[in-house]
């Protein structure tokens, strides 16, 4: 069906590559574009939210600034306005260039893009407004939900038409991960949206369900996502194979199974029966094999040319993601023992491990992409190297921050919620210094990305008219690694 | 959708590659290194201590099981079904209690009582096979209740189940002083296969015809009733 | 793996045994949960609520109240949460029953609720502290929902509807009162029907220490 050339099974020319990059620009910019500008609202109302964790009287008693709503809308803009057209739009550009088709749906994809963000901007409106459905990840009041649904649909038209499209050459692993990704998040959300929201089954049934779709969004579409990124960009940008096809096996395939099953453990001597929870504790540990097949993958890829995510900021941003993502899984699995998460469950912790899985893994990973990927589409290098550093380390710092604050304080907030002959008021009052730190680190988020959409203004804008890429690090004049910009 | 690429058709040959287009490494490929030993030994042990949390924590994959210590410890036939006397209490108010009243007593001269009645408990001829019948098919006529007679009609309850009338029975013979053994249900569908399908009332001359028998080992069969009322055979 | 289908097949396997162990299963086996005859009242367990709860429910979700409190006793001896009073046995999924939504929660920034109306049996008390939380419980850091009540002049007799013994600065201004609208008074009956103290067979309470 294409008029265009059909392009060789394992290779791409340059030629080749500029035309499907060519063909994505207007859809993946826009998606980008989009979720940088979310990102920076959501992270402005996390802010404030943290603010009045530690000052509760701080812009109290008004119905849109309520802690619980802005809790609720910054979650949900991160994980809707941010983290899924984020997603989207690197999975345009990834499954073009994988499945070595040049993209044809650019009024499929745009219209995608545009109605997402309307049903955002009604979702989001409705939970500020008193419409949410306090539902864990799943605020988003019904009436939004099924146009996130239908332009969810259009991008699945896309990508049907994509894979079928692409040749019978072997599926590298990115793809993988992509297509079970793409898969894996319309099968949840609209599962969970109907058995929830719109057609609720009896409240008993609710709350596994409800943990197998949030468990389900981190583990089976933000970390699909996020690996076909890594899976992609950084052998391309180091110049080096993808260490063992036999630990992309390993990795994927535990992913999907460990990774679905996971809800229990949210629940652990809770309200389900017992063996969904353990079942839950036993996923939720054996994810460390997934962790490890991934992470050792790719740290094993990088093993040696380390020197490239010195200097590249799209080396850098993924390898601190997949570095968050695999300490997630890690201490996911030591909470969900049960005599561990007895004592950790209810405390700051589990908002620690969520920051860390969506600020640490997932902004980090996206950034990556949006790194390599924008200056392909624009043709233009990043304005301002000091920028791209600024970002880098206000978001790095600003979640290390969070998560040591919140990880330390929480075990002692744990202790004193599960001691008998401790006050509850004491809980409160030996977290407060440790929520202040996390305050001060989402304002370092929030700078982190103000500078970040800044930048891509810039980059879209061609402010500088600069011509070099954008460095992290210098890069030796002798240096033999390649340029991974 | 298109079916056919409408969009600028001359891009193909037009495009010329960018910068950073330029200087990227040829598209990646994959190394088929072996697994480290490392991670096949704890994938191995993890999966092991996996299946082997699962087998020990998930009582016995039931779900109304919260708590598998609790159940592993002997309380798992609390998690049974309801204790027959509280299914017994709500249909005797709902059913019974119009005539013989939620006191037991009855109305004197029209409505026999239950309290320590021979026809409840057991009498000189009067067995549990009588009682069931007389639920299952109603009574008429004369009877002696107690030493009093009563001459009134009692309507067939054929329709409930055997679970409902064996609560029923159970509850008022464990009620108000009573403490007669629980009756199961096996022993009302037992009696209702004896009865045939009989239809109209018994009269008190037709079942004294019957010779009385006892629900065989009716305590045993019964689920265990944690209040101590039947355990009492004075009364 | 080098093929689309078998790809697609691997994932649609793996992902449909969590889809049919939780969510099918939770479906079929946690939906149909039918009340208990009580033997005491003569009514069901859990007990059916007023209609004004129901409606709070949605006040309870629409201010995310989930972000802070969590409603489910967990099971002992695993946790302490009976041991510090949260309730005198766990939670099950039953007690949900007259829900519309469960909302179990996943924070304890505030008290846990499950038994909040075995706790308080005063809807004064919870208007107040809703109203002006710190004039309550100094150290709460709970925010106040001013919104959801209304500060009005006292037209002839004060309503008899106004929250009473609002103290420093929550209290108005006088001939001034405050008044719960509709919604906080549907909040209110909300979390006086959050009450689990009464058996269920499936939650048998923990063995005495």
């Amino acid at each position: 069906m294409s008029a265009f050339p059909s392009i060789s099974a394992n290779t791409l020319s340059t030629a080749d590559r500029a035309r499907i990059d060519a063909s994505t620009r207007g859809p993946v910019l826009l998606f980008f574009g989009s979720a940088l500008f979310w990102l920076v609202f959501g992270l402005a109302l996390e802010t404030l939210a943290s603010v009045q964790l530690i000052l509760p009287w701080f812009l109290e008693g008004i119905s849109f600034l309520t802690y619980g709503r802005i809790t609720q809308a910054a979650t949900t803009i991160f994980a809707y306005g941010f983290a899924t057209p984020a997603a989207i739009g690197a999975g345009i550009w990834l499954a073009s260039r994988l499945c070595r088709v040049e993209l044809d749906h650019h009024k499929l994809l745009v219209s995608a893009g545009i109605v997402w963000n309307l049903g955002l901007l009604i979702g989001a409106s409705g939970i500020l407004s008193g419409d949410s459905t306090s539902l864990p990840l799943l605020c988003l009041p019904g009436y939004s939900t099924p146009i996130l649904l239908l332009s969810y649909l259009l991008v699945a038209i896309w990508a049907l038409l994509t894979f079928f499209r692409r040749g019978d050459s072997p599926l590298f692993v990115a793809e993988w991960f992509l297509f079970a990704g793409l898969l894996a998040f319309p099968w949840l959300f609209a599962a969970a949206n109907t058995l929830l929201v719109w057609n609720p089954v009896n409240a008993p049934a609710q709350p596994a369900i409800a943990y197998w779709f949030a468990g389900g969004f981190v583990n089976l579409w933000l970390a699909p996502m996020g690996a076909a990124a890594a899976f992609y960009i950084i052998p391309k940008a180091s110049g080096q194979p993808v260490a063992s096809h036999h630990l992309d096996l390993l990795g994927f395939w535990t992913l999907m199974l460990f990774g679905s099953w996971t809800a229990g453990a949210s629940l652990i001597g809770g309200p389900v029966p017992a063996w969904i929870q353990s079942a839950g504790v036993a996923a939720s540990v054996m994810m460390l094999v997934p962790a490890f097949a991934i992470g050792v993958n790719l740290h094993l890829t990088l093993s040696g040319h380390y020197a490239t995510v010195g200097w590249s900021p799209a080396l850098r941003f993924l390898a601190t993601g997949i570095g968050c993502l695999f300490a997630y899984w890690v201490l996911n699995a030591i909470n969900s023992l049960p005599a561990v998460n007895a004592v950790t469950h209810f405390s700051d912790i589990g908002r620690a491990l969520t920051v860390l899985a969506f600020y640490g893994f997932f902004a980090m990973a996206a950034s990556g992409a949006i790194y390599y990927i924008v200056p392909r589409l624009t043709g233009h290098e990043w304005p301002c190297h000091g920028g791209v550093a600024w970002h880098y380390w206000l978001a790095a710092v600003g979640v290390g921050l969070i998560v040591i604050d919140l990880l330390t304080g929480g075990l002692i907030q744990a202790y004193a919620l599960t001691n008998p002959i401790v006050e509850f008021r004491s809980a409160l009052d030996f977290i407060w210094p440790f929520r202040f730190m996390s305050a001060v680190g989402f304002i370092l988020l929030f700078l982190s990305a103000a500078n970040f959409a800044l930048l891509f203004a810039g980059i879209l804008l061609d402010t500088r008219k600069n011509a070099a890429p954008a460095y992290l690090a210098v890069r030796e004049a002798d240096s033999t690694e390649p340029v991974a910009v | 959708m298109n079916q056919t690429p409408n969009n600028d058709p001359g891009s193909h040959d037009s495009i010329e590659a960018n910068a950073p287009e330029l200087r990227e490494a040829p598209e990646p490929v994959e190394k088929s290194s072996p697994l480290p030993f490392w991670l096949v030994i704890l994938a191995g042990v993890l999966i092991f201590w996996g299946g082997f949390h699962l087998a020990g924590n998930s009582g016995g994959f039931k779900p109304d099981v919260y708590n598998p210590e609790l159940a592993a410890g002997g309380a798992a036939a609390q998690a049974g079904p309801p204790d027959p006397r509280v299914v017994g209490k709500r249909l005797f108010n709902q059913n019974c209690a119009v005539c013989h009243q939620t006191s037991g007593m009855g109305v004197a001269g029209q409505f026999p009582p239950l309290v320590a009645s021979e026809w409840v408990v057991g009498g000189d001829w009067v067995g549990d096979n009588h009682l069931v019948k007389i639920l299952l098919a109603g009574a008429q006529g004369p009877m002696q209740v107690k030493g009093n007679t009563y001459n009134n009609a009692m309507p067939p309850w054929a329709q409930l189940k055997d679970e409902q009338i064996a609560s029923i029975l159970t509850y008022i013979r464990s009620e108000w002083g009573n403490a007669a053994p629980p009756i199961t249900a096996e022993y009302v569908a037992k009696v209702r296969a004896d009865s045939g399908d009989r239809k109209e009332p018994w009269t008190q001359k037709e079942l004294k015809a019957i010779p009385a028998e006892t629900q065989p080992a009716a305590g045993a069969a019964a689920p265990p009733a944690p209040a101590p009322a039947p355990a009492a055979p004075a009364a | 793996m080098k093929k689309l289908p078998s790809l697609f097949f691997g994932i649609l396997v793996l992902f449909g045994s969590a889809w049919i162990g939780v969510v099918a299963y939770s479906y079929n086996n946690l939906s149909v949960l039918e009340p208990l005859p009580d033997e005491e009242t003569g009514g069901t367990l859990p007990p059916t609520l007023p209609g004004l709860a129901v409606i709070g429910e949605k006040v309870y979700a629409a201010n995310g109240c989930v972000e802070c409190h969590s409603q489910q006793v967990r099971l002992a001896p695993l946790t302490t949460d009976i041991a510090k009073e949260l309730g005198k046995r766990q939670t099950v999924a039953r007690d949900y029953l007259r829900r519309t939504t469960a909302f179990p929660g996943s924070n304890r920034t505030g008290q846990d609720l499950s038994n909040y109306g075995a706790r308080n049996d005063d809807a004064n008390a919870i208007h107040k502290k809703l109203y002006a939380p710190r004039s309550v419980v100094p150290w709460s850091t709970m925010p106040s929902y001013s919104y959801l009540y209304e500060v009005r002049k006292i037209q002839g007799q004060p309503s008899n509807e106004s929250v009473v013994g609002l103290t420093g600065a929550a209290a108005p201004k006088p001939g001034y009162e405050v008044v719960p609208t509709q919604k906080a008074k549907a909040l209110a009956a909300y979390l006086l029907s959050l009450n689990q103290s009464y058996a269920l067979p499936e939650a048998p309470p923990p063995p005495a220490q």
